[in-house]
């Protein structure tokens, strides 16, 4: 048991350094290109590569953060449904939605890590300026699959187990719950 | 498969995953298994969808989402938004409802600074809310201008969601975000027009009081001081596009630095705020850019099954006049948004609608503009609008969710009479773009 609790620790340090690490780049994005248009302004230069380095560091951020995103619940969703269900019918049908999310994370995990291992035997190359291999820029994908594969796992357990406190008419240890974020999007 | 079959199977599938609370982005990425592998060749297809997953978000035109995005958290961790509130106060005279006034004002001010609409209701939600019940102002001239204030923010550049409806649409980001400006300032008039008539047919709904005298000079210096460095954020992000010093992504860039300047200028910049704005803007950002990456192979296999090029054949075969076919469009938009967030609602109507209004000989940019102000409308109205579910987290707990949505109302009516005004006058969004044309 301790070892599953220590390995959870560590599972949360690496999502906790994976979002620090895609803010780092949000910022570093925001200081690059606007570096780039004032030295463009004032002296003519521009750093053309910049630009495609920025495109590659949107992918990053997306896949480092996805996990600490779904860790608190808080992807998007429609939950005005199923909150007008009762507390037990609700944490079932958690349990039984995100059981599915685990298939389709597996699914997406399986042939993302079949398309970079493929994309790195033959040395598949990007046509761009940089002409960089494609692997080390895609290798976040399966990276994040796998993240999140764990973590919907997690969710998932954390579901059950309320749902069984909620069958057995206990009020759940708020300590298990998975953090929800009430109604979807804050966009 | 039948076009409409194909059209029924894939959102009918989608709206009943969503129904069971799945992560839209992941219900998104189950259509995009089953018709990967129905319409893209079985096992090939999977591993097409795989590469598709890497295309959708190494996409620069997205750029300015997670910047913008940004100003705004800078614009929280930083309080200077409360600040900002604090001057427009000083500078605001004597008028009916005058603290309702106060805070379309402020966030047409923080909507120039920050990108996603329910930020400047947090703001201003905890500022004004106080004041305005011990002022002894009614619930519809507190709650009513403070949620519809937040969907200033999507109309007023830097708008997030704008870039987002550009990108996925593929119209112009930097002529749509010229665009929406018009009807943005044209809304926050109808606004407070509104305020101002319904206090002086009613004024127990905004009493009279007391406000100390501010002289000329300090007046004067509080503009300086505290309002105009705020051109300087404005000037960043729309300046710089329209007058063609740099790109949508770019300006995006300049204004979170204007942004961190203007924190510096307020003595309120530090390692905790950038830490913490650029935390927040990930929680978002992800969040968006999750769903773009199931979304734009599921517009993809869409288009692959020819369903869309069939439904538009038939749409333009059908014997009505092809604004009647705009007006269904928003008809749709209306109903979608009364249950679900603008994101998605973008990314499951934009591949259907934009090819079809494109085909009956609309302006796309026209369209972006009209479909932007009604998504944003969602955000206020019943049943599930998210800005009134903030608001309900903010205001105290005697306050029921009715009474946010009631005071929202007549905001969203005049939402609604502007978006008409935009529709049968186009120049009105089309007029800032044409002039950067020339």
């Amino acid at each position: 048991m301790n070892i599953l609790r220590k390995a959870e620790n560590i599972f949360d340090k690496i999502i906790d350094c994976m979002l620090t690490a895609a803010a780092v780049i949000v910022v570093l994005d925001a200081l690059a290109v606007s570096t780039d248009v004032i030295l463009r302004k004032l002296i003519g230069f521009t750093w053309a590569p910049l630009y495609e380095i920025i495109t590659y560091s949107l992918l990053w951020m997306t896949f480092l953060g996805t996990t600490a995103i779904m860790r608190r619940n808080g992807h998007v969703k429609m939950d005005s449904l199923t909150s007008q269900l009762s507390p037990r019918n609700e944490a079932l049908l958690n349990v039984i939605s995100h059981s599915v999310c685990i298939l389709l994370a597996g699914i997406m995990l399986f042939f993302t890590v079949k398309l970079t291992i493929a994309d790195y035997r033959t040395d598949f190359i990007l046509a761009s300026i940089l002409n960089p291999p494609k692997w080390p820029i895609e290798i976040i994908i399966p990276i994040g699959f796998f993240m999140l594969f764990l973590q919907i796992m997690r969710n998932t357990r954390d579901f059950f187990i309320r749902y069984k406190d909620l069958s057995r008419g206990e009020e759940p240890d708020t300590g298990k719950q998975v953090q929800g974020n009430g109604v979807s999007s804050n966009n | 498969m039948e076009w409409y079959f194909a059209i029924l199977l894939m959102f009918g599938l989608l709206v009943v995953l969503m129904g069971t609370g799945m992560p839209i982005s992941f219900a998104f990425i189950f259509i995009c298994i089953i018709g990967g592998y129905l319409f893209w060749g079985g096992e090939a297809g999977l591993e097409q969808l795989a590469m598709s997953f890497y295309s959708s978000v190494t996409n620069y035109s997205l750029l300015p989402i997670p910047l913008f995005i940004l100003m705004g958290d800078i614009v929280f961790a930083s309080g200077t938004g409360t600040r900002l509130i604090d001057a427009v106060d000083q500078l605001l005279g004597r008028f009916p409802g005058r603290l309702s006034l106060l805070a379309i004002g402020s966030g047409v001010l923080l909507g120039t600074m920050i990108g996603i609409s329910g930020g400047s209701i947090g703001i201003l939600g905890k500022v004004l809310v106080p004041e305005m019940n011990k002022r002894g102002y009614g619930t519809p001239m507190t709650l009513g201008p403070i949620v519809s204030s937040g969907t200033l923010a999507i109309l007023i550049p830097p708008s997030a969601l704008a870039v987002f409806l550009g990108a996925v649409a593929q119209v112009s980001i930097g002529k749509l975000l010229l665009a929406i400006i018009v009807p943005g300032i044209l809304v926050a008039f109808l606004f407070i027009g509104y305020i101002i008539i319904r206090c002086i047919l009613n004024p127990a709904l905004a009493p009279n009081y007391d406000i100390p005298r501010i002289s000329f000079s300090n007046k004067l210096k509080t503009g300086i001081t505290q309002i105009a460095p705020v051109i300087l954020v404005i000037f960043a992000v729309i300046g710089s596009v329209f007058t063609g010093v740099a790109t949508p992504g770019e300006s995006a860039a300049l204004g979170v630095i204007a942004c961190y300047i203007l924190a510096a200028i307020y003595r309120r910049l530090s390692w905790k705020t950038i830490k913490l704005s650029a935390q927040d803007t990930i929680h978002v950002t992800v969040m968006i850019f999750f769903i773009v990456v199931g979304s734009i192979s599921f517009s993809r296999i869409l288009a692959t099954t020819g369903a869309i090029s069939s439904l538009i054949h038939w749409a333009t075969g059908l014997e009505v006049h092809p604004i009647m076919l705009v007006i269904a469009t928003q008809i749709i938009l209306v109903f979608l948004g009364a249950f679900m967030d603008p994101a998605s609602i973008v990314m499951i109507t934009v591949p259907v609608f934009f090819p079809l209004v494109k085909a009956l000989g609309y302006d796309t940019l026209w369209f972006a503009v009209i479909s932007l102000m009604n998504i944003q409308l969602g955000l206020i109205s019943p049943p599930f609008g998210m800005d009134c579910f903030t608001m309900k987290a903010i205001v105290p707990g005697d306050v029921t969710l009715g009474d946010v949505f009631r005071s929202s109302m007549p905001f969203m009516f005049l939402g609604f009479l502007s978006m008409i005004m935009v529709m049968v006058f186009p120049q009105i969004g089309l007029w800032l773009p044409d002039l950067m044309n020339r």
